[in-house]
């Protein structure tokens, strides 16, 4: 399984046609269990093999931490996760401006709040998300 | 669009409240009201039908400069079609009609707000 990593990005969720974006995420990881790999019979004689696809029945999941999420932003997306609602996800590196765009994703993991923030208003969320439509723009 | 304001209570309450007091004051600084004194014109505003005071209110909204903090503040008391209240990480979906808009409207319950050194009761005594 393929694992990137985008440091210091943007990160937005669309959900209900509202976007909700968080700047200056520290971190995000993207897991891609999609390979392509080569096999061949036991007598080794086959120099190129046979190309197969493993891994393309499951997700691509996207983890990020959130700091300073809003209450109100956690409950709506706690009841997303409860619902099985369809969200979009992206993430732009604030680098380079290339970017990360996920497609009618699900959130797979209930959103966990790490600690208690020093805001009553606010906290830091882990979330995770699936999706099978991952595309990405490279800005040259 | 219908602009559902929630109760204004915690510390933002009293940053969007000094916020509603310099656009007035703003309105104040137009020729028109120029001549009066700040207190005689909020009591006159005060006084003024709900309508007329809106009207007003977009009148300042339209042309005196809030600080990010201020609009910020103001705002976090509006909520968004998923009933989230507004933050920085849903402003970027406002454009300028729906900040007027919820500025109009958080605004308006604001002015409802007496906050006075002399209470009624004390000035009729």
């Amino acid at each position: 399984m393929a694992s990137f990593k985008i440091y210091d990005c943007d990160f937005g969720i669309k959900y209900n046609g509202q976007n909700y974006e968080f700047t200056h995420v520290n971190s995000l990881t993207i897991e891609d269990p999609e390979n392509t790999r080569l096999i061949r019979g036991s007598n080794a004689g086959n120099k190129l093999g046979l190309p197969y696809k493993e891994g393309i029945k499951d997700a691509k999941k996207i983890n990020v931490t959130i700091l300073g999420m809003s209450v109100d932003l956690k409950a709506i997306l706690d009841q997303a996760f409860e619902n099985k609602d369809r969200l979009d996800v992206y993430a732009i590196s604030r680098a380079d401006g290339s970017s990360k765009i996920g497609k009618n994703a699900v959130i797979c993991q209930q959103p966990q709040q790490l600690s208690l923030d020093e805001s009553a208003d606010s906290m830091n969320v882990a979330l995770a998300f699936e999706t099978f439509d991952l595309s990405e723009v490279h800005k040259s | 669009m219908a602009v559902k304001v929630r109760p204004l209570v915690g510390y933002k309450s009293l940053t969007a409240f000094r916020a509603f007091h310099v656009l007035m004051l703003g309105v104040k600084m137009l020729p028109e009201y120029m001549g009066e004194a700040y207190e005689d014109f909020y009591a006159r505003v005060e006084s003024m039908p709900e309508k007329d005071q809106e009207t007003i209110i977009r009148q300042a909204a339209h042309f005196v400069e809030l600080g990010k903090d201020e609009v910020e503040a103001i705002v976090g008391f509006c909520e968004d079609p998923n009933g989230v209240a507004y933050t920085e990480a849903n402003m970027k979906n406002l454009g300028p009609k729906d900040l007027v808009e919820m500025i109009v409207a958080v605004c308006v319950s604001i002015s409802k707000i007496k906050v006075n050194l002399v209470s009624e009761s004390e000035k009729k005594k």
